[in-house]
């Protein structure tokens, strides 16, 4: 049975309404803005990911395992170490062809194919394919270039494990000259040569106070020359205090050794994801400085200064809950950590390393004022404690607990 | 748990299609879901002032009507693909125009669906032939001159065909509070009704 209200539906789902003058050109312009801010919300999570990824890839370079450390000098690896074999140490090995002068010719003059490998595949291409293509090993040095006779005959070995040009190699009486083309060997045994000098410094420890920007211009003593073995002997790879010419002298030794630490300056770039109206998360990249002035007493009575810097990569990763929402005022806590990871260290000439990464914990307390409905400048001062001691004598190894005040400016993509 | 008016997505062969559904109809939405500017305007015009009598009738601001019939309209252009000639496009459309509408309720929650009104005096309902009497404008104005809360439980429960139960679930409200709303706009409208017929004969 039909009732009354039937008539409200029958009449109702008909209707139309009259629309509003310019109404066509107001949905127009709407739907337009819908649009653009489609687009942008595409290239603002293209952003986001790209960053993620910057951060994930900066992460696995800097935490990725370091080369094992280079080890110490002695005569034993010393005698390892090949040499640039003679040229004159070629020798015939086995089927030996005739080389003709414009072989030899082709050979030393740099322009040629002998200082490129490539160019003999290169050559190999276009030539017979029934003969076989030779191969020179080029001489850094064109004036130690050796120039044999013209009777004088080389052999050419076929390099059976690969296909490709063959090689000509040198077949030297001794290990040693074999041992310089063995790849696997030049990279593990020969020992990196290094240089390290080392300064002393005095520095007072204690919270505050020091120069926020380090001296960077501290007098540098005169560097060490390894080949000069007047004196004490002189170590030169991976020593653990740099040398001077004064250490190197018998009779001194390092008596005493002061730290004296600026405050630390970091910079970073951060992405904060809005998860609630309340509750965010953000991370990014930190890159935070230790300067150092680190002054030597020797018992000889000499003083050595000279500074040490530590560069520090951090990923943050904090939670931030909003308490407070005014009109263009926010305030917020947030809770969270940060890894740290030592991507260079200097203590004068000398380099150091701090292999494992530093953790750390904290809790903030911003502010951030809204200058448009974009861009906003924040303050957030926090207190961070210090999970694990790294190795390097910087303020952070001295003060477990920190108090910094960062500031910066934010834009919404 | 929401319930919404979901477009069929049961696709249906061309043999099957309802002698309602208008192939230009078909066309539109085809050329629409391509992107074809020409098509959507031509979409706009037939169809936006049903769209936003819908609109009216819901919320019953004109401002408020109009800024939710462009946003249903661009939603339409969005899912235009998932159109299925099931039904008429329009009712499609109107549709889709009510899931929104239903959306704008919840997430503003700024209708108290309590009824905190005095009690009036009982009159007798209007009949059917009166109400036939009753002209289409007057019938639209009546509906959207009523309180928030009634509107909206009378346009789903009368015009759109929702159970209690269904609104209930819709909105987030008891069913006895969706019968209580309904019998007190029933109660308006009948009083409206009969002051129109009084004042006009």
């Amino acid at each position: 049975m039909e009732e009354w209200t039937d008539i409200f539906a029958e009449e109702l789902k008909d209707i139309e309404a009259p629309l509003p003058d310019g109404d066509l050109d107001m949905f127009r312009a709407k739907y337009d803005a819908v649009q653009r801010r489609r687009k942008a919300v595409v290239w603002r999570w293209l952003g986001a990911v790209s960053s993620v990824a910057a951060v994930l890839a900066i992460v696995f370079l800097v935490f990725r395992n370091e080369p094992e450390e280079v080890p110490q000098y002695s005569e034993e690896n010393h005698e390892h170490v090949p040499v640039r074999p003679d040229s004159s140490l070629f020798q015939i090995s086995e089927k030996p062809i005739e080389i003709t002068g414009d072989m030899m010719a082709e050979a030393v003059d740099p322009g040629q194919n002998a200082s490129r490998p490539a160019d003999v595949s290169e050559s190999s291409e276009s030539s017979d394919a029934s003969e076989s293509p030779e191969i020179r090993r080029p001489h850094e040095n064109s004036d130690e270039q050796h120039m044999p006779d013209t009777a004088e005959t080389f052999d050419v070995v076929k390099d059976t494990d690969t296909p490709g040009p063959e090689k000509l190699i040198a077949d030297s009486s001794t290990s040693v000259e074999e041992d310089y083309w063995n790849e696997d060997v030049f990279a593990e045994d020969m020992p990196r040569r290094k240089v390290r000098v080392s300064m002393g410094t005095t520095a007072s420890g204690g919270l505050g106070g020091g120069n926020v920007i380090p001296r960077f211009m501290s007098p540098m003593p005169e560097p060490i020359d390894p080949t000069d073995t007047t004196g004490a002997e002189v170590q030169t790879f991976s020593h653990p205090e740099p040398m001077t010419k004064a250490h190197s002298f018998a009779g001194r030794s390092l008596k005493d050794t002061d730290w004296h630490h600026y405050m630390p300056v970091s910079f970073g770039l951060s992405a904060r994801f809005g998860l609630t109206d309340r509750l965010s998360l953000s991370t990014g990249l930190n890159y935070s400085m230790y300067a150092s002035r680190r002054t030597r007493t020797y018992t000889d009575g000499s003083v050595e200064n000279d500074m040490q810097n530590v560069h520090y990569l951090g990923i943050p990763l904090r939670c931030d809950w909003k308490i407070m929402d005014k009109s263009n005022l926010d305030m917020y806590l947030g809770f969270g950590g940060q890894v740290e990871k030592c991507v260079y260290a200097k203590a004068g000439s000398e380099r150091l390393h701090e292999k494992k990464p530093l953790w750390s914990a904290g809790v903030s307390l911003g502010f951030q004022y809204d200058i448009s409905d974009r861009t906003a400048l924040f303050v957030e001062p926090d207190v961070s404690w210090k999970l694990n001691r790294g190795t390097l004598e910087t303020y952070r190894l001295e003060h477990d607990l920190m108090f910094t005040a960062r500031a910066g400016f934010r834009i919404d993509l | 748990m929401r319930k919404y008016l979901r477009p069929s997505s049961v696709i249906s062969s061309e043999s099957n299609l309802k002698e309602s559904v208008n192939i230009e109809d078909l066309e539109l939405a085809r050329l629409c879901a391509r992107g074809d500017e020409n098509a959507r305007k031509e979409m706009y015009i037939r169809y936006a002032g049903s769209l936003y009598a819908i609109c009216i009738r819901y919320v019953g601001d004109r401002e408020l009507a109009r800024d939710l019939m462009h946003d249903s309209m661009i939603r339409i252009y969005d899912t235009i693909g998932k159109y299925r000639p099931t039904g008429t496009l329009k009712s499609w459309m109107s549709k889709v125009t009510v899931n929104l509408l239903i959306d704008h309720i919840r997430r503003e929650r700024k209708y108290q669906f309590v009824s905190m009104e005095r009690e009036y005096e009982k009159i007798p309902e209007p009949s059917v032939e009166e109400m036939r009497t009753v002209p289409k404008d007057q019938i639209m104005r009546m509906v959207s001159e009523l309180p928030e809360a009634k509107r909206v439980i009378f346009n789903l429960f009368c015009v759109e065909g929702y159970s209690h139960k269904d609104i209930s679930v819709m909105l987030g409200i008891k069913e006895k509070t969706s019968s209580s709303l309904l019998f007190k706009a029933r109660e308006q409208l009948s009083r409206n009704v009969r002051d129109y017929l009084r004042e006009n004969g």
